[in-house]
Order: C-alpha cells, then sequence, then structure tokens
C-alpha cells in the first residue's frame, strides 16, 4: 500500500516539476528585459527569440556579448529579435549596403578617394577610406561619367556601400537618384546651392559648377548624432 | 656641450641601491605558514575594478591588485595600415608596458622583450574572447602601462583589458578574468604572489629545499563558458604539479568573476545617470 502511495507522489512531483519547467521558460524571457548584461551571460532559448545586435547564439541558446541593457523588438509574423542596446552607438564599421556619409579627399579621371565620417547617422571615431570608381558614379549613361564634373575634393557625399573591396578601400556607389553631393562650396567658399541632378549654383556669384547632386530626402537631411 | 631638450637630463639607466646590498634569502613562509605581508598561501589580495578612467579613449578600465596598478585603454575599431592584407576578420592590436617608475628596476621607454611576450600572451587571451568577424578589416588597439608593480601584473592587465574592451563596446563572446599561484616547493602554493614572492630563476638554487617545483603560473579564463584561453608559466614545474595550479588559477580566476560583473554594471548604471 505505502509503496504505491510513494509512486503516486512520485509522479505528482515530476508533473508538478515539469510545470515549473513549463512557466520558467515562459516567464524567464519577459524576466530578464530591462535587465542589465554582461558579454558571456546566457540571456534565453533560441526557441522563444531570435538574436540580434549585441548577441550570439550557442548552443541552442542566446547569450549576450555587449555592456548594456536587454531589449525586444516584436514581430508581427517572426519570433521577437532580442538585443542588447549598449551606451555606444550600434555601428562602429561600414558594412555592405549602409548610407555612408564621406567627404572627397582626392579626385583623378578614374575614381574619387574619400573619407568615410559616418554610417547610417552615426558618426564614427575614426574615418575610413573609400573609394568611388567612375563607372559607380550614376547608374545612366556610366560610360561617359567624368569624375571631375560629379566630385571636388571637399565635397559632402552620401553613398551606398557597395562592398569591402580590398585592403585599403571600401568601394562605394552613388549610382541612385537620392545619393551624391549634399554639400559643397564654390572656388570662392560660399556653400553651393543645387540647382538640377547634375547643377550647382554659387549664391554670390553665379557661376554654375557640375556635380552629381543628392536629390534631397526626408530622412537623410540632418546631422550625425555626436 | 650639445643637449638635447626632448630627453630628461637624467641618467638612462639606474640601480636599485638595494640590489648593491648583499642578496638577502628570505623564506617565503614563516613557520606559522604566513607570507611576508601576512597573508596566508591561500589568501588573495582585494581587487579594485573601475570602468571609463581614460576619457579620451573609447573604453578603459583601471585594475587595482593590492599594490599593483594597472590602466589600460582601448581604441578603435579603426581602418588597418595601408600595408596590411584584405581579411574579413579583425586585428588586435595588444602593447603591454611597465612604466618607468612602476619596479624597483628602472625600465626603458621602449618595449623590451620581456613586455612583448607579455603582451603576446594578453593579446592571445583577448583574442580567444573578442567577436573578431564583426570588425572585417578593422584593428582594435589595446595599452596597458602598469603604472606600479607589486606582483600578478599581467593577470591584472589580462582583466583590465577585458573589462576595457567591454566598456569600449567591442563584442566579446565573454569576459576574460584572470589569477596568478606561486608555486614555492614542497607543496606550497601561494596565491596572488606579490613582486618579493614571484618566481625569479637566480632564486632557484638557494631556496629548492629538495623540491625542484618551483615557478609561477598566470591562467587566463573565460568564466561562464569556463575555458582557459590562455596560460603563462616560468620556472620548472612537473606536469601534474602544472595541472594542479593551473586548476587552482582557474578557480582564482573565477572567483573575480563576481566582481568584474559589478564593475561593468555599474558603469551601466552610471551611463544611464548621464543621460537622465
Amino acid at each position: 500500500m505505502s509503496r504505491c502511495s510513494f509512486k503516486a507522489w512520485d509522479l505528482l512531483m515530476l508533473l508538478f516539476v515539469t510545470l515549473l519547467l513549463f512557466c520558467f521558460a515562459f516567464i524567464s524571457m519577459e524576466h530578464i528585459l530591462g535587465q542589465k548584461c554582461i558579454p558571456g551571460e546566457r540571456l534565453t532559448s533560441v526557441e522563444s527569440c531570435r538574436s540580434g545586435t549585441g548577441t550570439y547564439q550557442r548552443q541552442g541558446y542566446i547569450f549576450a556579448s555587449l555592456t548594456g541593457v536587454v531589449c525586444k523588438e516584436e514581430k508581427e509574423t517572426d519570433l521577437p529579435i532580442l538585443y542588447v542596446a549598449s551606451r555606444h552607438k550600434a555601428q562602429s564599421v561600414p558594412e555592405v549596403g549602409n548610407i555612408v556619409t564621406c567627404k572627397i579627399t582626392q579626385i583623378s579621371s578614374r575614381f574619387a578617394k574619400c573619407q568615410i565620417t559616418a554610417v547610417n547617422n552615426c558618426s564614427l571615431a575614426h574615418a575610413f577610406r573609400g573609394m568611388i570608381r567612375k563607372e559607380d558614379v550614376r547608374s545612366t549613361e556610366r560610360d561617359k561619367v567624368e569624375i571631375f564634373k560629379s566630385f571636388h575634393p571637399g565635397d559632402i557625399v552620401l553613398a551606398k556601400v557597395l562592398s569591402l573591396g580590398d585592403a585599403q578601400w571600401y568601394l562605394l556607389t552613388t549610382a541612385e537618384n537620392e545619393l551624391g553631393v549634399v554639400v559643397a562650396q564654390s572656388e570662392n567658399g560660399t556653400p553651393l546651392t543645387a540647382l538640377s541632378h547634375n547643377e550647382m549654383q554659387c549664391p554670390v556669384t553665379h557661376v554654375k559648377e557640375s556635380r552629381k547632386v543628392a536629390r534631397p530626402q526626408k530622412e537623410h537631411i540632418g546631422f550625425p548624432e555626436r | 656641450m650639445a643637449t638635447d631638450s626632448r630627453r630628461l637630463a637624467v641618467p638612462q639607466s639606474s640601480l636599485d641601491p638595494k640590489s648593491l646590498c648583499p642578496a638577502k634569502v628570505e623564506r617565503l613562509l614563516n613557520d606559522e605558514e604566513q607570507r611576508l605581508d601576512g597573508r596566508y598561501s591561500s589568501e588573495s589580495r582585494g581587487i579594485y575594478l573601475q570602468c571609463g578612467t581614460v576619457s579620451q579613449a573609447k573604453g578603459s578600465c583601471y585594475c587595482e591588485l593590492g599594490n599593483t596598478k594597472v590602466v589600460c585603454s582601448v581604441y578603435g575599431p579603426k581602418d588597418v595600415e595601408h600595408y596590411e592584407d584584405f581579411q574579413m576578420e579583425g586585428k588586435i592590436k595588444c602593447e603591454f608596458k611597465y612604466a618607468p617608475f612602476s619596479c624597483s628596476k628602472h625600465r626603458g621607454h621602449i618595449p623590451d622583450l620581456s613586455e612583448a611576450e607579455i603582451s603576446d600572451v594578453i593579446l592571445q587571451a583577448l583574442t580567444a574572447s573578442v567577436r573578431l568577424q564583426c570588425y572585417p578589416k578593422s584593428l582594435i588597439e589595446v595599452f596597458i602601462i602598469v603604472l606600479e608593480n607589486d606582483g600578478s601584473a599581467v593577470s591584472a592587465s589580462i582583466t583590465a583589458a577585458s573589462l576595457a574592451l567591454a566598456d569600449a563596446g567591442i563584442e566579446q563572446y565573454d569576459i576574460v578574468t584572470s589569477a596568478s599561484v606561486r608555486v614555492y616547493g614542497n607543496g606550497n602554493f601561494l596565491e596572488d604572489p606579490t613582486s618579493v614572492e614571484e618566481y625569479r630563476p637566480q632564486d632557484f638554487d638557494s631556496e629548492s629545499g629538495g623540491d625542484l617545483n618551483h615557478g609561477l603560473v598566470t591562467v587566463a579564463l573565460l568564466p561562464t563558458l569556463n575555458q582557459v584561453c590562455a596560460v603563462l608559466s616560468n620556472g620548472h614545474l612537473e606536469c601534474d604539479v602544472l595541472v594542479e595550479t593551473i586548476q587552482m588559477c582557474t578557480s582564482l580566476a573565477q572567483n573575480l568573476y563576481t566582481a568584474a560583473r559589478k564593475c561593468l554594471l555599474s558603469s551601466v548604471k552610471s551611463v544611464d545617470q548621464n543621460n537622465a
């Protein structure tokens, strides 16, 4: 008799533990949101979330790789994305497809070289070197592009990262209407105003200079956060 | 006589007056099993860690281990040099330096061989923890300066460097903590040795006391993954003694995790307050 009750008790315990584990699996993710974490801390399992910035996956779990606060981004169709909000800017190196702000440093007949100073509206502490080749300046009539009619040294240009390039240069492109020169100075040093997609004018001398002008876009207007 | 205004007008090399006295053989453990500073052999010194001490650097950490004081600063990720090849993985540059005034003997301004060797060990420990594939074509610079060397400077540096990387927002698999143990013959293990207790080859004959096992072991550990990422062993240690020492270092480094975590979390809090 006693043996039988012992079995029943065991079964009850097992049920209880399973229930507890289930509860824990559901609660655990909510429990970590808004918590501070350091690199290497286990956040949750891959079944409940996808891994976002500042996290990595290992052995079926999501771990933090940055110091900061754990946040969740809800998705309608997919699992929510778990990420770590750090006090540093999310972007510290340019990646393929990013919109970058750069300053032209040197031009030649085949390419323009530039310094990448900001990525996706995040200013970089150290500038990276970039290059816009002649064939990547615009999408139409690519063979008739002349670099000196598109950029001048000192121009501020919005461009997109085409590839990581070689050891020295990131390859950039301005072959979109929204990309190109946004800030430029005339020969006497006054800021130029844009006239059309390929012309800018000096407000003082009324001299027209040719540039690959970017179409002003609401989301690209503004200054990088400092 | 022509003088160079850019140089200090002091002798290039100087000697510690103590080194001119006849060498006094000191026993590191007295009859009550106490060490020279009153600690027992399995007693570590207190550790103090603070992030964000160097304002110019992207991330920094100050570490104090007894009298040992270390500052580490991290810069980057930045563009690699012109002559480097293309690589999809980032690179870490690590420079370990004793300040000229940090040791009992004057240290030069230019890193010497022993400092270069320690730099390599620290680099090895950090490379295991940093997610280098997140930083293609980039360079992360780590500079470590020992302000005062009272033993275990390497382990203090490794812990400080990892916390500085975490403070700089560099992605890491785990933080790195490190600890040292001095093996002092006859089964004596001195945890967290001071500079007097650190292993010197010339001590070997005078204090061997029949046991050949004398040396200093430093281990760097990824505490949450529980993986050893660097081992530095000086001196003469038998295999089983070395294994035991490494295990001892591992558990000591594991104990540092709480302090390191607390330090990083407090730096997050101070940032929130600044924003608010």
